[in-house]
């Protein structure tokens, strides 16, 4: 037999043909010899169909001769399985729903784990692929973190290894682009000489920024992605050399890149980065990628780089600090590997209880036909026969439900992909289908194979044991592989719930912690001041005095104001210095327009906050909040204390303190996602013009705007308003404040949600295999029961008989998944806020929950005692 | 009258070999030879000659071809083919060596007694 199957078909179809072809031709001849011999024809008819014999048995052996005997017996099991399906709903949707469930969600884990961490990049020989950092070798072995600053970059071109190396700003940010008529906000990347050639990508028309170029002052241009060059300019075949309005001046397009180019900071055009030892460049602001050339190991290039003297900052640092690399991969990785990681750990223990589940049932329905088995053998089938019976009935249940996994699988995973891009900063995209169904098969197969284990073992196990008529009344029944997988259920079960229970209390730590203002009714609008058009003298202080004097003039607008950054928002931080100090301080800054305060609703607590006397000819001011002066002036009173603020505001003093916000943590000894921190503000109109072109590249600010009353939208009025004074500035973002504080913990809340669903399916899978158990118990030992009853035992004590053996089981599974969680709760640390991961609290309730539904689980089934008619069940025997 | 399930497993194929060692046959041509040859006294089934016909085509000892038959009827004809007749002279020696050892076996019980 040939291996394509249809032919096959076509063959087999031909000879059956012929058969029946030679069949009637040997009944016709000897038809016509009988009636030759002198019988009736209808009669000779007969006779030939008689001496011909059984029909059925002919074809039988024609087909074994053939040996079809293989596919009969599958089709004849494959129609078995189907029926057995169809008389059992139940029974077949469960199984056929926990195989699907458990291929989706594998499926989706894989996916989504593909495109953010495992998959190399998408760039040639990625592993070569380096970031190069500052460390101190005495306390570590690589660098932790690898941002440099314009100094260090300078010194690694100067001194360091011959690799090609770029340098580059790791992070996009929102622009003002000018197309055709209308203004349209884009995601620009600031990169340096070389950086596409380090990645090792050829673009597709054109060329890549030069050295001489990239320097300060430098020439304006721009490189396009295709994407950009399609949608905003119509694939314009002559773009090279055109100018592009980015940013508010003439940029000359010189490079377009290929289709598939995908960057980590999904960037949509490309400007010359212009390093530079001072302003940006005195903070760790860039990032240095390198390319290992071929025939240098990853231990070769770092023992380079270590000979290379650290730049002069950086060596009057304590510690042995010198240059170290990271593999590129790991760096894009890092951010999302240990929630990604929870959220895929969290569906892989899905997996196994739900497949666990599935061979439970299996084994349940196996122990249940062992008399079946034992006839049938006695009858002549072999261990063979009833093993290929058995795969047959798991993989057609298996089959279908892997099928629906699929069809579900690949509907579902486009829909997540703007999901995942938001929450886990996914930026290549998911698989395509073809590798979804593969996966799917997959673990089809896996399902398959450990649902159907099991029965095949009980089948192979049952050939040395004999029928056994007494098995009715039968003692203590051995359900010991299934009391084992329910055990290692609940474990499982625990550990989830455990996890989710402890994300969502720690969600909830975060979502209650005290705002220091009230976002209700509040609308931000964000506009990118990365303009040349915004570059000249009081150019921005006329544009937020302005914007603000026509928004208050309107009837639904209460007040407005502008700030650098939002609370629950990432603040620029600045070090400052106490007069007389050496030593700098990190702190958070804000310049606000005056009001600000007050369109938050944030308590002054001492002094008076940023108000109309803060112009631009008044002496510079700052106000505090409460953070900055319990850090840094515990002992002093802070109204009137002085600070160096290196802003080009010189040495303020400080007129207030207000109370604190949260905001987005950027630095400091907390990686909790928010935080009450350090914070001075400063007032927009007596900051120096140079100092917002130097921010504004960076920090997009935002217009706050309180209504009149909570129901009126502002959106239609706010927009136009600003649009009527500056039209040439597209929004870059518009939310209300509330939505910009649910935003900050986004991610945490679908980890929380999400493994909240998932330990639910997984306790219902388990409550349903405990129930399972006890109910099978109770079914099979009714005669025994009934015994015992009949002679005088209380039902009661059998119920809480048999009900404590499904509570042991259940408690053992709960004492299993306690030990896990111990173990488990080290991963979360990085997690779990505002309660330890060892929580006590989580903890009960996790006991408490699955005590409970234990309790219903075992003795539900188990009170069905209590309705036995011992005399009824006496007569069964 | 023995019939085809009185006959010691694999006699059929012998048989069939052996009716067509006298020349190419269609099916019921084979039982006609077959037959004819036991002198009345082999009644087969006759349904169980394709089965056994489809095994020796399956395994190469005979080769099958449409044609046409005597009353210009559409018809199977099988042949024997080259290693059918190695098979055949295998197989007759080996029956030879069976009966004459169950013969040896019947006389000598009867000698004994």
């Amino acid at each position: 037999m040939g291996l394509n199957p249809f032919g096959w078909w076509k063959r087999w179809r031909r000879a059956r043909r012929e058969l029946d072809e030679e069949t009637e031709f040997h009944l016709d001849r000897l038809t016509e010899d009988l009636i030759a011999e002198g019988r009736e024809p209808g009669d000779a008819r007969r006779e030939a169909l008689r001496r011909f014999g059984n029909p059925e048995r002919v074809h039988s052996e024609w087909r074994a001769a053939w040996g079809f005997g293989v596919m009969d017996e599958l089709v004849r099991n494959v129609r078995f399985a189907v029926r057995g399906l169809v008389h059992d709903p139940v029974h077949a949707a469960t199984f056929i729903l926990t195989t699907a469930l458990t291929v989706t969600l594998g499926g989706l884990a894989w996916a989504v784990g593909d495109a953010t961490l495992w998959r190399d990049l998408p760039y040639p020989e990625p592993d070569r692929l380096v970031r190069i950092g500052m460390y101190d070798a005495e306390t570590s072995e690589r660098p932790d973190a690898t941002s440099v600053d314009g100094a260090t970059w300078e010194t690694f071109r100067d001194n360091g290894p011959a690799y090609p190396s770029a340098v580059y700003s790791a992070w996009g940010s929102g622009v003002n682009l000018d197309g055709d008529g209308a203004a349209a906000f884009v995601v620009q990347q600031r990169v340096g000489a070389g950086y596409f050639d380090v990645l090792g990508i050829d673009l597709l028309a054109g060329r890549e920024f030069t050295p001489a170029e990239d320097v300060p002052g430098g020439p304006a241009l721009a490189i396009i992605t295709h994407g950009m060059w399609n949608a905003v300019f119509g694939a314009d075949r002559d773009i090279l050399g055109r100018t592009i309005a980015l940013k508010g001046e003439p940029h000359r397009v010189v490079g377009l890149l290929p289709e598939d180019f995908r960057s980590p900071a999904d960037a949509e055009v490309f400007t010359p980065l212009r390093p530079s030892p001072t302003g940006e460049g005195a903070g760790t602001n860039y990032s240095i990628l390198a390319r290992i050339p071929p025939g240098v190991s990853v231990g070769e290039a770092n023992r380079r780089l270590m000979s290379v003297p650290p730049a002069f900052d950086w060596a009057q640092r304590p510690g042995d600090q010198r240059f170290g690399l990271v593999p590129y991969d790991e760096v894009i990785v890092d951010a999302a590997r240990t929630p990604l990681g929870v959220l895929i750990g969290g569906i892989a223990l899905m997996l196994l209880i739900g497949w666990s589940n599935l061979a439970g049932v299996q084994l349940a329905r196996t122990l249940s036909r062992r008399d079946e088995f034992h006839t049938r053998r006695a009858l002549g089938a072999g261990t063979g026969v009833l093993v290929r019976q058995m795969i047959a009935e798991t993989t057609t249940a298996g089959l279908l439900g892997g099928m629906l996994g699929a069809v579900a699988l690949v509907l579902t995973a486009p829909r997540i992909e703007a999901l995942v891009e938001g929450r886990f900063g996914t930026w290549q995209p998911l698989p395509p289908p073809e590798a979804l169904v593969a996966v799917a098969a997959g673990l089809t197969v896996c399902a398959i194979t450990v649902a159907g284990i099991a029965p095949v073992l009980r089948v192979m196990r049952s050939g040395s044991e004999g029928l056994s008529p007494a098995s009715r009344v039968r003692g203590r029944v051995h359900h010991a592989g299934r009391r084992a997988l329910l055990v290692g259920q609940l474990g499982l079960a625990t550990v989830l719930v455990f996890t989710a229970g402890l994300l969502a209390r720690s969600y909830d730590y975060l979502e209650t912690l005290d705002r220091g203002f009230d976002p209700a009714g509040l609308l931000t609008v964000q506009y990118s001041l990365d303009d040349a058009r915004f570059a000249e003298e009081d150019a921005v202080t006329t544009l937020f005095e302005r914007t603000l004097a026509s928004l208050e003039s309107r009837p639904e607008i209460a007040s407005a104001a502008v700030a650098l950054t939002l609370p629950y928002e990432r603040p620029l931080n600045m070090p400052i210095r106490l007069p007389g100090e050496e030593e700098p301080l990190l702190t958070n800054m804000v310049y606000v327009t005056p009001g600000f305060f007050e369109v938050l609703g944030v308590d002054v607590l001492a002094g008076r906050p940023i108000d109309r006397t803060d112009g631009a000819d008044a002496a510079p001011v700052a106000v505090v909040n409460r953070a900055f002066v319990d850090r840094y002036l515990p002992e002093r009173e802070p109204v009137g204390a002085r600070l160096d603020v290196p802003s080009g505001l010189g040495r303020v003093p400080i007129v207030g303190v207000v109370d604190n916000v949260q905001q987005s943590a950027g630095w400091g000894t907390e990686s909790q996602p928010v935080w009450e921190s350090p914070t001075i503000y400063v007032a927009a109109d007596q900051l120096p013009s140079r100092f917002f072109a130097g921010i504004h590249i960076w920090f997009a600010p935002s217009w706050i705007v309180k209504p009149a009353s909570t129901a009126t939208p502002l959106g239609e009025v706010v927009v136009p308003t600003i649009r009527s004074i500056a039209p040439e500035l597209p929004v870059a973002r518009i939310a209300t404040m509330t939505d910009i504080v649910d935003d900050a913990f986004a991610r945490q809340r679908l980890e929380a949600a999400f493994l909240l669903a998932m330990a639910g399916v997984a306790l219902l899978l388990t409550a349903l295999g405990l129930y399972g158990l006890v109910a099978q118990e109770v079914a099979e030992r009714r005669g025994e029961l009934g015994v015992r009853m009949a002679l005088g035992a209380s039902p009661l004590r059998a119920i809480l008989h048999v009900g404590s053996g499904g509570l042991a089981v259940a408690g053992a599974g709960i004492v299993t998944g306690i030990a896990l969680s111990v173990g488990v709760s080290r991963l979360l640390e990085s997690l779990v806020w505002g309660v330890g991961t060892l929580d006590a609290i989580t903890l009960i309730l996790v006991v408490s929950v699955l005590g409970v539904l234990a309790g219903l689980a075992s003795f539900v089934p188990a009170s069905r005692i209590a309705r036995l008619d011992p005399a009824r069940v006496l007569r069964e025997d | 009258m023995l019939g085809s399930r009185e006959l010691f497993p694999g006699t059929l194929d012998m048989l069939i070999l052996k009716a067509l060692s006298l020349g190419p046959a269609h099916g019921y041509g084979v039982l006609l030879r077959i037959e004819e040859m036991s002198r009345g006294l082999l009644s087969l089934e006759q349904g169980s000659l394709y089965p056994a016909l489809a095994r020796l085509e399956r395994r190469g000892v005979v080769d099958a071809e449409w044609g046409r038959s005597d009353n210009n009827r559409r018809a199977k004809f099988y042949r024997l083919s080259d290693s059918g007749e190695v098979r055949l002279t295998a197989e007759l020696a080996r029956w030879e060596e069976m009966v004459r050892a169950v013969f040896n076996v019947l006389e000598a019980t009867e000698s004994e007694a």
